[in-house]
């Protein structure tokens, strides 16, 4: 089966929502938590390969790699009916189970020392696939083992599949709570250097805002892991039935980003849904029609990502994709686009052409939801930078201060020097510096101040070098 | 008078009672018979005749002139004039009937076949005026009638005064005289047959030429018509009306050779004619197509009148036998035909039967002379009793006058045309014939609806098979529908849900080999023929609508169920979808991706057996593996035409076999189309994928060349150039996905579940497939559009190329940089090393000496220099060209007819980017008005 993508759960956090994940795609797949196909289930012509393969005994395993560094998430998979799920092999604890203490770099270092082990995973599974499109990386990136181990895998995927797509689902902390995790900013920083550098497809779960819908949308006063990670899984499962419903268009990984993602660092995206569990009354009191959707799609409050609402007008959509589930009329499509372009409903970028993509999608027969109809907002707009911003801001703060740099100045990467952090810095920064231009007019142009800049900064280090040498 | 004042009752029933006891002289009780028969004559004696006095004044004077008593005729009408003057009496006419009674009664009891010493008795009798009692009983009825209508006459004369007894008189004359005149005409005309037997004088001769008249020809009863002879001599004459006229034909008797012909004779005559056979003074005058009376006979003008009248009937059953018989022998004439002159000839048998009732009144009147003159043949009683078969010949002339030349259904329609008469009679007879006539069609028709037989060895059907007609293209060209021979009383839509029905049979039968009866087909089938009926009174029934209605639907369903169940239509229709309309995303995405390298070869150099076994390979790979083996066993690859320079991209296509029924849907002529699609949605989707590609390679690269900043603009240019061309791609794709496909889709699976019949399924499959044909601009209106569309799909290839080199060459660099980096690592590294180990610095010993180290930075300048300049303006260029393409082909596609094509455009220019570049692109009216403006 071609253009297969392989799932990586790093962490705590990445486990938990890859559980999740799993879980939705067994339902809407009608495979039983034992990976077998259900009898309702063997008539469906939806495309299971793409996430799941068969073994000799004809029943489905996901194409999944759980790694963690400590045991807690994991074993509670282990405990939980999908137990027999996954593939055991897949499952990489490791043997020390001490954790990364949320500490970036002690995750890093750890992924390092573990390269053969893992990879040895990765690539078997790899080898399984006839056509590998890529991988799906679920991590946190406030953490220590999602962040760090992420981070690190992010490198060596590169290195060693430069041609697979890498999509990553990244939750950033949330602001709203005082976190028993100090070193959040660095860790942050660091993981977001890597994403900028390393993954193709970042899609942003913002548990800042995920906290708030659930909070004020869902009227849970304090969400649980298990709740918010249901809003994720959503997320995930929608965003992938494009590849899962074959159709005319966004059959596979590349189709669905590439046209989302102009320029390669621009690829953090945001995510919409609707409607939201408590919309039922809404929804029940007439027909949801495409507009509807779209319209709710691009209200502020379904999105998963907290950016403060600026009426700056500057930022803007680069692109938006909009995947809609459930029974719509084909010819509503246009006339949905022609209200919102009246409405101005949705400002776009003014240095190229851009426009709302809409894909109608297949919705699995075997789930019952309230909702007949279910839209998917991927989004690439440049307030994403507000995030970073606010990221960059917290860290300031605490470099400033030198303030928890022990724990990290003890792993390999930064026991000579913290340039990895400044390094990292200036990496976000320049994302920031990006987004920014692109709400701008003269990003056609961009490039040449960039790479003036960057000519002086190669020269530079080149004297260094020199100098070193030099002085050797 | 005695008889008035001695009356018991005043009532006029008590005194014609006592009249008739006076004059039998029989009592009371015994006179009841003779009563009744008087009450009777009373009543019934003036209803046939006209209440006109003129007319009756003109038949006393005319039997006065004719009996050449031309001075009484003076005198009768100048006594006439002056009682009308007078005013005295009121019921003047009945008088004087009364005494035109008076003289025939006397005239024919003379000719009645009776003792003729009766006749002195007889002929004295009127001229006393009194009351005549007959002692002597012969046929006692009839002096009765005579006798009782004698007296009371005379009752009312007092009132008539003297004019009345005057004109008496004359009768009383003119009945010798007159009987006298005829003797000389019997004899000048011998032939003439009427009894003139009765004169005392010539008693014996008239009854030699009698007797030998009754030989030769069949007995004449006329018996009252004598009274019009001599006008009718006078007529024959051409001196019309004026009694003066009439006086100076009797002066001229002798120059007329022609005498008064007898009723009989014309009668006799008529007979004849009424059989299309001369007789012998009526004659057919070929020259004005009509049956004339002699010219010479001595018939007067208004008998010529009613002879010629009825003569008609003669002419028109010619007329009418001629046609039958024509036809009849004539086999091309049809079944229709045939049962139109069988009606013909059913009218025709009754209207023998009429006149074998005439003629047998004739002769039994001739055989009988005995029989009463109430019941005899008259020329009068013939025209009322012909009066209605009349009618009929004249309608059915009509008919067939309409109808010739026409057979079949248009015959129908013919005889249909004169359901609408207003006379019920006409309608009801038309409406037998139609019955009649339509019978065929009818049955025809049932076989038709209910076996898709069509039995119709004379093209007379309004439905028309052409045997040369193979079972693929059964449905679309085996039947049609011959317009002329629709009959008028069915609609055109009728017609045509009969064509279906019976086509749907045969299809059923002979292409779907399916052999079920249809629903309610024997009951059906058994029924009357009579309800051939219901086909033209649906005015007034509708039962043959629902009839017709019943089995369309019923038959059109069985058929369209039958196509779904057995033949599995939706199936195919949606595989058509899913792979020659790409729908089958991911098989198409994998076909693609292993096609790539074959396909970029010249067309020529493709093998049909490799496509397929890649075809294949992709089939099992995806999730088209788990359709149906039978669809997928379909599933082929079809080079279309080659021409030269092309490659495997223009030439590709799948295709889909289909066989069977379904077929007559999914023609050849449609398949062709399904292809032309497939090889533009098969280019488009090559681009979305080039496209992919192309951004792959830009993120990997972007990745990959960040140790080369100085090409930083370049690669964003690039980047920049690909995401328009991105942008562009998707919309095109998602216009395609859309307003095309899903959209027509949507519209042909709502018009198939509500199709009635296969030809709504093929008519609503043709319209998706032009809907689809056209907003891919595959069209002759959008030629221009999609020549632009290529060029912009060129320039995207184009772009690729230019993209790989640069990614090459950067490659290249990035190599040999690591490269040199390497040994310059490698080379500190001994250095380090031998530095170590000796103990002892080496001068000179450098990583890499200073010229190597000039060396790279000069190679390192060159790349840059030869690289950037040359590839910024490639793709300056490249982007310059490529947005006038976009833009023109934006103003092309708002200012195209079809408004699915605006969307494109709307799509394209969803945030207004080009708007701002290009102000015709604005809005689709301002393309539009520039357009007319140039014309």
């Amino acid at each position: 089966m071609p253009r297969e993508i392989i799932t990586l759960q790093l962490g705590q956090c990445g486990n938990q929502i890859g559980m999740e994940f799993w879980k939705q795609l067994c339902l809407e797949h009608g495979i039983s938590p034992e990976g077998i196909l259900e009898e309702f289930a063997t008539e469906g012509t939806d495309r299971k390969d793409v996430f799941f393969y068969q073994a000799d005994d004809e029943h489905y395993i996901p194409r999944s790699v759980l790694l963690d560094l400590e045991p807690r998430v994991i074993n509670s998979i282990m405990n939980s009916p999908y137990a027999n799920l996954y593939n055991p092999e897949n499952i990489y604890l490791s043997k020390h189970g001490g954790g990364a203490g949320n500490n970036w770099a002690s995750g890093y270092s750890q992924a390092e020392r573990l390269y053969d082990e893992i990879f040895d995973i990765i690539d078997r599974e790899a080898d399984g696939s006839d056509s590998l499109e890529g991988f799906v990386v679920c991590h946190s990136i406030a953490g220590g083992t999602g962040s760090g181990m992420g981070s690190y895998l992010l490198e060596r995927l590169n290195d060693r599949f430069p041609k697979k797509l890498i999509q990553t689902y990244s939750v950033f902390p949330n602001v709203d709570e005082i976190s028993d995790v100090v070193v959040q900013p660095y860790n942050s920083l660091l993981t977001l250097k890597r994403l900028t550098q390393n993954a193709d497809c970042v899609v942003v779960l913002d548990n800042t805002a995920l906290n708030r819908i659930a909070a004020d949308r869902l009227h849970i006063d304090t969400p649980t892991f298990a709740q918010v990670n249901q809003l994720v899984s959503t997320v995930m499962s929608t965003s992938t039935t494009t590849l899962r419903y074959p159709g005319y268009m966004n059959n596979d990984l590349i189709g669905l980003i590439a046209s989302l993602i102009p320029t390669p660092r621009l690829h953090f995206l945001m995510t919409g849904y609707t409607p939201l569990t408590t919309d039922s009354q809404v929804a029940n009191v007439r027909k949801t029609t495409v507009l509807d959707v779209m319209r709710r799609l691009l209200q502020p409050k379904n999105m998963m990502v907290s950016t403060p609402v600026h009426r700056q007008a500057n930022h803007c959509y680069i692109s938006i994709l909009n995947i809609i589930q459930g029974e719509v009329d084909p010819t509503q499509v246009h006339k949905s686009l022609q209200r919102i372009r009246e409405r101005k409903l949705a400002q776009f970028i003014p240095w190229g052409p851009a426009s709302i993509q809409v894909a109608l999608s297949r919705k699995s027969p075997y789930v019952q939801t309230a909702h007949r109809v279910s839209g998917l907002m991927l989004a690439n707009h440049t307030s994403i930078s507000h995030l970073f911003e606010r990221i960059l801001r917290q860290y300031d703060k605490l470099r400033k201060r030198e303030a928890f740099m022990d724990q990290f100045k003890k792993e390999a990467i930064f026991s000579d020097n913290l340039d990895e952090f400044d390094n990292s810095r200036e990496t976000l920064q320049q994302l920031v510096d990006e987004y920014q231009a692109a709400t701008r007019r003269d990003y056609l142009s961009w490039g040449t101040q960039q790479v003036r800049f960057q000519t002086c900064d190669v020269l530079l280090l080149h004297g260094i070098i020199k100098h070193t040498v030099i002085r050797l | 008078m005695a008889v008035r004042s001695s009356g018991e009752g005043n009532t006029a029933a008590a005194l014609l009672q006592k009249l008739c006891c006076k004059i039998t002289g029989l009592t009371d009780d015994s006179v009841i018979p003779h009563y009744q028969f008087a009450l009777r004559i009373l009543g019934s004696n003036s209803t046939p005749v006209d209440a006109d006095e003129f007319q009756v004044v003109q038949k006393i004077k005319r039997q006065l002139v004719r009996r050449g008593r031309e001075g009484d005729a003076d005198s009768f009408s100048e006594m006439h004039r002056k009682l009308h003057s007078q005013g005295v009496l009121r019921n003047r006419w009945a008088v004087l009937h009364l005494f035109v009674t008076l003289s025939d009664t006397g005239e024919t009891s003379q000719r009645s076949a009776v003792g003729e010493a009766m006749l002195g008795l007889r002929l004295g009798a009127p001229a006393t005026s009194t009351p005549f009692p007959s002692s002597t009983p012969y046929t006692e009825n009839r002096a009765t009638e005579r006798v009782t209508s004698k007296p009371s006459t005379d009752s009312l004369m007092p009132l008539a005064g003297a004019s009345s007894s005057t004109s008496h008189h004359s009768q009383q004359t003119t009945l010798s005289s007159g009987i006298s005149s005829i003797r000389g005409d019997v004899q000048s005309d011998g032939p003439t047959p009427v009894p003139q037997s009765f004169m005392p004088s010539g008693y014996t001769t008239p009854c030699t030429p009698w007797r030998e008249e009754q030989s030769r020809r069949p007995p004449d009863t006329t018996d009252r018509q004598s009274v019009f002879r001599p006008p009718e001599t006078a007529l024959v004459l051409r001196s019309s009306r004026a009694m003066t006229s009439s006086t100076l034909t009797g002066r001229a008797q002798h120059d007329n050779t022609a005498s008064e012909v007898p009723e009989s004779e014309l009668l006799k005559d008529l007979i004849y004619t009424f059989q299309g056979i001369e007789g012998k003074w009526i004659k057919l005058d070929a020259g004005r197509d009509g049956y004339r009376i002699d010219s010479q006979a001595g018939i007067p003008k208004a008998v010529r009148h009613i002879v010629s009248k009825l003569s008609e009937c003669g002419w028109l059953y010619n007329k009418i036998r001629t046609y039958v018989q024509s036809r009849s022998t004539d086999k091309a004439f049809g079944l229709i035909g045939q049962s139109f002159c069988a009606a013909l000839h059913q009218e025709l048998t009754e209207y023998y039967r009429l006149i074998a009732v005439l003629e047998a009144q004739l002769q039994q009147e001739d055989d009988d002379q005995g029989i009463g003159e109430g019941d005899r043949l008259t020329l009068k009683r013939l025209v009322v009793w012909t009066y209605d078969p009349l009618l009929r010949l004249k309608m059915l002339a009509a008919l067939v006058d309409a109808g010739k030349g026409k057979k079949g259904g248009a015959l129908a329609s013919t005889v249909y045309a004169y359901m609408q008469h207003g006379d019920p009679y006409i309608k009801a007879l038309i409406k037998h014939t139609l019955t009649l006539v339509s019978q065929p069609i009818y049955s025809t028709l049932m076989r038709w609806i209910y076996d898709g037989e069509l039995e119709d060895t004379y093209h007379e059907f309004f439905v028309a098979s052409d045997p040369t007609v193979k079972d693929d293209r059964l449905w679309h060209d085996k039947y049609s529908l011959r317009k002329s021979m629709i009959p008028s009383f069915l609609s055109t839509d009728q017609a045509r849900r009969i064509l279906l029905t019976g086509k749907s049979i045969n299809f059923l039968r002979q292409v779907c080999q399916d052999r079920t009866a249809i629903r309610g087909r024997d009951s059906a089938m058994n029924t009357d023929i009579k309800h051939g009926q219901s086909m033209f009174i649906q005015d007034e029934d509708a039962s043959f609508q629902k009839m017709i209605d019943g089995v369309y639907t019923d038959t059109s369903r069985h058929l369209l169920d039958v196509l779904h169940a057995k033949y599995k239509f939706m199936d195919h229709l949606k595989a058509m979808r899913r792979y020659l309309l790409l729908g089958q995303g991911d098989f198409i995405r994998h076909l693609m991706d292993l096609l790539e390298e074959d396909l970029a070869k010249p067309a020529g150099n493709l093998y049909l057996h490799n496509l397929n076994g890649i075809l294949e390979t992709a089939i099992r790979a995806t999730n088209a593996q788990y359709d149906d083996a039978d669809i997928l066993k379909r599933l082929d690859v079809r080079l279309l035409e080659v021409s030269p320079g092309d490659t495997g991209w223009d030439v590709f296509s799948l295709d889909y076999h289909v066989d069977g029924p379904i077929r007559t849907v999914f023609t050849p002529e449609c398949m062709i189309m399904y292809l032309r699609v497939f090889n533009f949605l098969w280019r488009a989707k090559r681009m979305e994928y080039i496209l992919a590609v192309i951004w792959k390679n830009q993120v990997s690269n972007a990745r990959a060349l960040i140790p080369i900043p100085e090409l930083g603009h370049i690669l964003h240019q690039c980047q920049m150039l690909g995401c328009e061309m991105q942008h562009f791609i998707q919309q095109v794709q998602y216009y395609i996905n859309f307003e095309v496909l899903e959209c027509s889709w949507d519209e042909l699976l709502h018009k198939v579940q509500e199709a009635a019949d296969l030809d709504h399924l093929i008519a609503a499959h043709q319209v998706f497939l032009d809907t689809v044909l056209c907003r891919c601009l595959l069209d002759e209106k959008s030629r221009e559009i999609l020549t632009q569309l290529r060029t912009i799909f060129d320039l995207i290839i184009q772009f690729e190329t230019a993209q790989d080199n640069l990614y090459q060459a950067a490659n290249e660099e990035l190599d040999s940089r690591n490269h040199f980096d390497q040994q310059r690592h490698k080379r500190t590294e001994e250095s380090h090393l031998a530095r170590d180990s000796t103990k002892k610095r080496c001068q000179g010993e450098w990583a890499v000496t200073e010229e190597q180290e000039q060396e790279e930075q000069e190679r390192r300048r060159t790349f840059l220099k030869n690289i950037i300049p040359s590839t910024r303006a490639q793709m300056t260029v490249l982007a310059q060209s490529y947005q006038d393409m976009v833009l023109r082909f934006l103003v092309m596609v708002t200012s195209h007819p079809d408004v699915s094509l605006r969307f494109l455009s709307f799509r394209l220019d969803f945030n207004q980017h080009y708007k701002v570049k290009e102000p015709t692109v604005r809005s689709p009216l301002a393309g539009y008005r520039q357009r007319s403006r140039a014309i």
